[in-house]
């Protein structure tokens, strides 16, 4: 079955949405833009399509985030999109994907006012020409409502349809204001006309579009559209089609971004759109899904929409560029262009894909996909111990820098010593000391900081490789429904080869490589894929958001709505590759949505629990990275701190000399450090050649050398010197541009250094520690209430949108909403093959009623009882969630002449139904992993675990539970140690579970550790949590998999 | 105390409202479903319709009409009107009925003002109107709400028929002290307008035109023979090249499913005419009788051409046709 036509409903099928709403600012003309000039707006769209071509629907959703800007005579617009969804259902049943996009920019482009001119390349412009600025000046004037027609010859659509004649298209503009906004309204009504298709096939076609845009066309607030069609056989059979894009502006927070409550115009003018757009548009007597559907009417469709939404806006020169940037891709982004090529994991892929196409020819299917994904895993393997083996080299050079500092350090205070003299020799020695010491210095924070990288980059390839370990596992394979998704689309090529040939269509090709711009979100690359070479190319932005350029990990922690938009790539790459012919492309494309990130394949494979799941996995590894940062900080502060120590001593020691008084440094080799005099030799020197030196350190000239009266010298430190050193620390801690040591006012350390002993801290330094620590707790403490705020903030959001239902069922406009949903809808959040196997769940099924369960699910509107299990956590989060709960056990309003329909009782009792399946899994807490550890299966009945701090080794104790069947089968307590500590139980077959308590946390808060578990065959074999006192965290465990 | 709605039985029209509800009744929506009232009615008077001999006036064109010709949506106001009359499928008796007659697209409905209409067993008195189910599921007598009705009427409706809305309006008084004594309560339910204006708008358009409304309201209530008769009236309509009868008939899901608003009606004419334009029918199916095949839905004939199947569907409360395929 081909869905040749389908190939718009990526990106194509918006274009006509896109108009000089579009791109307002090239929708506007030269005049007007003086009226808009230095005006910006950056908003998200909301776009969805739905078409039907008599075999099967398809939908798709998917949110892009557009730019407008203009300034001074010039207009600039970006579009970028990001994630959504796509289904085809068909008489096997519906397919189903979601999927997330990273790209930078699809469009990107400039509108010159005074010139007329758009930056880039014209394919677009013969239809532009040819077609569009014959019907453009039509219309009434811009900023005047009315209403025209217009007759577009349909011989100028460049499209293979005969006898059409001409088609005409009513089109409307209207100006009004609501709620204080002005805004003009667009409609155009396409009569109902006839053709024939090269197949010999009549058709019959008419459609319906509204626009409501800013009075300007600059801003879109919605568009929806809907095309029909009846294509009939000459045997009788008759074909129906339909086509129904919609586009709206929306908040961060998913609600509309103007409110349309009470705006009847727009209300009467939606409703007339969506009139008779009820379900899907079924086959007609058109059996087998072997024969070959002409989609000509859907191009048909988009070009006459464009023209008339054209017509509406008056939009010259702009819609040309609008149309122009979309279909070539626009000029390149100067971001997209700066990309550089950091040999990493896609050219890896590429390689591999490459020679498999070569080796298999152009055969796109899971196994390609899996086993470019394999290829990536070794080449991370790869990657991970080459960067571990360069950091080890790049420390061992350190390393031996360090060893040159200490013997120039050394030499010079040897030579400086030797001198016994003043004068330049001095100097020059001198000089060379500092220089040493200085690098001495810098060398000993190189090797503090190398450590504890070397232990990052590990850390963060070794999460790599689980990631791509769970991924290689997870890669649907031939017989899946995503690989289904892959072949429909694969077996869509055929024809688009044909399309590619004809005239403007052929810039979906270019289009569609432009399209694969991608980009690696959890590493923190970016890819995009050269459109000549087909080469895909890597590098690091995220300056195109604006959330301003952080890392994933930052992203997800501060906003994790738009880290989870940006990561991982478009599959409507994939699409549009496989329409235009690209197999290799869209292979390419497809291996990206897999290797891109891992968490991308959660998101597309799991749905909304996965990611509830992902988020805290990467809490937990930020919450590490934090911690090891820390180390970090912890590590260097105690450097510095030891040296501060040792000056302090030293300042202490010399206590009652000051030895700035008399000009001498105490940094001078020649004066003896323990007591602050000049060495014998030197001594003896200035006594014959310098008496006044001698008198201003305060000896006394005719004294012998070495003196003759005890020096009274103390060595401890008053309250005043511990006033000053706790400022001082204070300082250190407080600014994180250490060593801000008064280094100025000190004497040196010990001239010879030993290099930082990490370990050891004075033993009079550690109350000091003791007090770090607790800042550490405070903060802590802090980064709890920051992500409890969070967490309320999130509540908050949870509860207006339940209000913004409730304000758009009072409205009215719920009309509206349906019209702007479709089925892909569903699958932005919840995707994925049905769960069957309640296998895993037995142990803890024998214990329920199974058969209310069983029901529970159904009406919650799960397939079955597997898929609500599967679903859990998402259950048990809405059970606890008072709005949701308040909402769902909210009986539908009866008033009104509906009064209470089946579908409002229904729904309710899905809702409930929902929030009694959660309550009974949130009491069942015991079989899932809890506390960021997650799931895992190991390979036998032996379970082989290792539990060590990963941290700092302060005295976290914890208790450990191990459960089966509801019953201990282990149980002890033990003290957290770096070096860890190794169980081995055995296990039966069913589920068990390991519960760790936390006893304390150590004292430094709260208790952390890392378990390593042996043999797992699914999930992460090391998983970490953080527990307070008291806590428990529960890790579930499926032997025998 | 009698406690019940104005209008609507439970079964057709959904729960009874109690008077805490909506006041909207019949009247008033009625009155939008109208639509624009001629500025003056015919001056000829009332023409003579029917062997019950009454004679009937359309609301909407101020013209004579028979009630069986309305148009969906509009109403025939009669006076003294008497006798037997077939109207929607019924033997309706007039006895000295002045009110109005029509058809909305859940049922056909005489309104009595005076006087009494019968039919299928049931009788309406001043003050209640007659309800014809379709598919000859039979009648029902209920209240209606005269005051909102007769308040629906214009200045032009009431100066031609002055008669009428002066008995309308005295029925509106008598109900208006049963009301205030609580022996009736008010509906929401408008028997000219179920649900709601823009609903029954969009239901007339899928089966208020005449060629299936006729079928839907000839008193056949068997299945088989409601297909059997969409059958012969669809064949016949291509034999005479009937355009808008094949229209009618046609499947209206793909072109808006329950609404033939804006441009759908005028695209299944395109069709409509293609397919009369497709072959010779007249040579075809012409006097052929098509017979039921064990598929549901599908009816077949033997033709010098092959076979001939015309598959029908069942939308919104009707059997439509889907395609005719012909040569198998």
């Amino acid at each position: 079955m081909r869905m040749n036509g389908l190939h718009k409903s990526g990106r194509n099928i918006f274009k006509a949405m896109l108009l000089g709403t579009t791109i307002a600012g090239g929708a506007i003309q030269p005049a007007m833009a003086q009226d808009v000039a230095g005006d910006m707006d950056v908003y998200l769209l909301q776009f969805g399509s739905e078409f039907a071509d008599g075999t099967q629907v398809l939908s798709h959703s998917q949110e892009a985030l557009m730019a407008r800007s203009f300034y001074d005579a010039r207009s600039q617009v970006m579009l970028d999109f990001r994630n959504g969804a796509v289904t085809i259902a068909d008489a096997s049943g519906t397919n189903a994907s979601a999927f997330s996009s990273l790209t930078p920019t699809e469009v990107n482009y400039g509108f010159d006012y005074d010139s007329g001119t758009l930056l880039g390349e014209s394919t677009f412009f013969p239809f532009y020409n040819d077609t569009i600025r014959g019907q453009i000046g039509n219309g009434v004037p811009l900023g005047q409502s009315g209403e025209w027609q217009i007759e577009v010859p349909a011989s100028t659509l460049n499209l293979p349809i005969g006898a059409a004649g001409s088609i005409p298209v009513t089109v409307s503009r209207s100006y009004t204001s609501h709620n204080g906004q002005d805004v003009a309204i667009i409609e155009f009504d396409i009569a109902a006309f006839e053709y024939d298709l090269a197949s010999g096939e009549d058709v019959i076609q008419w459609g319906k579009g509204v626009a409501v845009t800013d009075d300007k066309f600059g801003t879109i607030h919605a568009v929806a559209t809907h095309h029909r069609a009846l294509v009939m056989q000459p045997d009788g059979t008759m074909r129906p089609m339909s086509m129904k894009t919609t586009a709206y502006a929306k908040n961060t927070d998913g609600t509309w971004r103007f409110d349309f409550a009470g705006f009847d115009a727009v209300e009467d003018a939606m409703a007339r759109v969506a009139a008779g757009t009820e379900g899907y548009v079924h086959t007609i007597d058109f059996s087998g899904n072997d024969v070959e559907v002409d989609q000509t009417p859907f191009d048909v469709a988009n070009s006459l929409q464009l023209i008339a939404m054209a017509s509406g806006e008056l939009s010259a020169n702009g819609l040309a560029g609008d149309i122009q940037a979309y279909l070539t891709g626009g000029p390149q982004d100067p971001m997209t262009a700066a990309l550089e090529d950091t040999g990493s994991w896609s050219g890896a892929v590429n390689t591999f894909l490459n020679a498999y196409v070569e080796q298999n020819g152009p055969v796109m299917d899971a196994n390609a996909v899996k086993g470019a994904a394999t290829y990536v895993m070794e080449e991370l393997e790869f990657r991970a111990n080459r960067a571990v083996e360069t950091y080890t080299r790049q420390r061992g050079t350190t390393k031996i820098l360090r060893d040159n500092a200490v013997s120039d350090v050394r030499w010079y205070t040897k030579e400086i010593a030797k001198l016994n003299v003043d004068g330049e020799d001095y100097s020059h020695l001198m000089a060379g000391y500092e220089e040493a010491k200085d690098r001495l210095s810098t060398l000993d924070m190189s090797l503090v900081q190398q450590d504890v990288e070397l232990e990052m980059a590990g850390r963060k390839y070794q999460t790599a490789l689980q990631d791509y370990e769970k991924l290689a596992d997870n890669v649907p394979t031939s017989g899946s429904k995503f690989a289904s998704t892959l072949n429909k689309m694969s077996e869509m090529v055929p024809e688009s080869i044909k399309k590619l040939g004809n005239g403007s269509l052929s810039a979906l090709d270019k289009y569609g490589k432009a399209n694969s711009v991608w980009t690696i979100g959890k590493a923190g690359y970016n890819a995009t894929q050269d459109t000549s070479s087909g080469k895909i190319n890597l590098t690091r932005s995220y300056s195109d958001r604006p959330q301003g350029d952080r890392t994933f990990t930052e992203m997800m922690l501060q906003e994790p709505y738009y880290a989870m938009k940006d990561v991982g790539v478009d599959v409507l790459g994939i699409i549009v590759n496989a329409y235009a012919g690209d197999k290799k492309s869209a292979a390419l494309d497809a291996t990206a949505l897999l290797t891109s990130s891992a968490s991308d394949v959660f998101v597309s494979g799991k749905g909304l629990s996965e990611i509830n799941t992902l988020n805290r996995e990467l809490t937990e590894q930020s919450r590490e990275m934090e911690n090891r940062l820390r180390e970090m900080e912890r590590r260097s502060a105690e450097i510095e701190g030891k040296r501060l120590a040792d000056e302090y001593v030293n300042d202490l020691i010399y206590s009652d000399v000051d030895p700035y008084a008399n000009g001498y440094d105490l940094s001078d080799p020649r004066i003896d450090h323990r007591t602050g005099y000049p060495k014998e030799a030197y001594w003896e020197y200035l006594r014959n050649n310098d008496p006044q030196k001698l008198v201003n350190m305060g000896i006394d000239p005719n004294m012998p050398v070495g003196g003759w009266p005890e020096q009274p010298i103390s060595t401890e430190p008053t309250a005043e010197d511990w006033n000053k050193f706790n400022r001082d620390m204070a300082d250190i801690i407080n600014n994180p541009g250490y060593p801000t040591a008064p280094k100025d006012r000190m004497p040196p350390a010990k001239p010879v250094d030993t290099g930082p002993q990490y370990s050891e801290v004075p033993e009079w330094l550690k109350d000091q520690w003791a007090e770090m620590d607790e800042r550490r707790a405070r903060q802590e403490e802090l980064n709890r209430i920051q992500l409890q705020i969070l967490m309320d903030q999130k509540h908050e959001e949870a509860l207006r949108d339940e209000k913004r239902k409730e304000q758009r069922a009072a409205s009215g406009i719920d009309s509206m909403d349906s019209f702007f949903r479709n089925n892909a809808f569903e699958y932005e959040s919840m995707v994925g093959i049905v769960a069957t196997d309640l296998t895993p769940w037995l142990s803890w099924l024998v214990q329920q009623d199974v058969d209310r369960l069983e029901r529970l699910a159904l009406q919650a509107g799960y397939p079955n009882l597997a898929s609500a299990l599967a679903d859990a956590a998402n259950l048990i989060r809405n059970a606890e969630d008072e709005g949701f709960r308040r909402w769902a056990n909210t009986a539908p309003s009866c008033a009104g002449i509906a009064g209470c329909g089946p579908q409002y009782l229904e729904r309710w009792a899905m809702k409930k139904s929902q929030v009694a399946l959660g309550d009974i899994l949130a009491d069942s807490r015991d079989i899932f992993s809890t506390a960021g550890l997650s799931d895992i299966k190991i390979s036998g009945f032996l379970l082989s675990y290792i539990m060590r701090d990963y941290s700092l080794e302060d005295g976290d104790i914890v208790d450990v539970i191990i459960t089966q069947f509801g019953r201990k089968i282990f149980e002890t307590q033990i003290s957290l140690l770096n070096a860890g500590t190794d169980f081995n139980i055995n296990l039966q077959p069913g589920v068990a579970a390991i519960e760790i308590t936390a006893v304390n946390e150590g004292y430094s808060s709260p208790n952390t550790a890392a378990i390593t578990i042996a043999n797992v065959t699914e999930g992460a074999s090391e998983q970490t949590y953080s527990l307070r006192t008291g806590e428990t965290a529960t890790l579930r465990v499926e032997p025998g998999q | 105390m009698r406690r019940i709605g104005l209008f609507g039985p439970r079964r057709i029209f959904g729960p009874r409202r109690t008077r805490s509800t909506s006041l909207y009744g019949f009247a008033a929506i009625a009155a939008a479903a109208i639509g624009c009232l001629p500025a003056t009615a015919d001056a000829q008077g009332y023409a003579e319709v029917g062997a019950g001999e009454i004679r009937a006036v359309s609301l909407k064109s101020g013209q004579a009409v028979s009630p069986n010709a309305l148009e969906t949506g509009d109403q025939a106001v009669i006076e003294n009107g008497n006798g037997l009359v077939s109207f929607a499928g019924y033997d309706v008796d007039l006895d000295n009925v002045s009110g109005a007659m029509g058809y909305s697209s859940a049922a056909a409905y005489v309104i009595v003002a005076s006087g009494a209409a019968s039919a299928a067993g049931e009788t309406a008195r001043a003050g209640e109107i007659l309800i014809l189910m379709p598919r000859g599921e039979g009648a029902a007598a209920q209240f209606y709400d005269a005051g909102r009705y007769a308040g629906s009427w214009d200045e032009a409706s009431i100066s031609a028929h002055p008669a009428v809305y002066e008995q309308l309006d005295a029925v509106a008084g008598r109900q208006k002290w049963k009301i205030f004594f609580g022996r009736l309560g008010t509906t929401s339910f408008n028997i000219a307008a179920p649900g709601s204006a823009h609903a029954e708008t969009a239901r007339r358009s899928i089966v208020g035109d005449a060629t299936v409304r006729d079928i839907r309201f000839s008193g056949v209530s068997d299945g088989v023979e409601i297909e059997r008769s969409v059958v012969r009236t669809f064949t016949d309509a291509l034999s005479s090249g009937d355009v808008r009868t094949v229209a009618e008939l046609l499947d209206p899901t793909p072109y808006g499913g329950a609404n033939m608003s804006g441009q759908a009606a005028a695209a299944r004419q395109m069709v409509a005419e293609r397919m009369v334009d497709q072959e010779q029918w007249s040579s075809l199916v012409a006097g052929r009788e098509f017979t039921r095949t064990a598929d549901a839905g599908v009816w077949q004939a033997a033709t010098p051409a092959g076979e001939i199947v015309i598959r029908l569907t069942y939308a919104n409360d009707f059997i439509f046709v889907s395609n005719i395929k012909r040569g198998i």
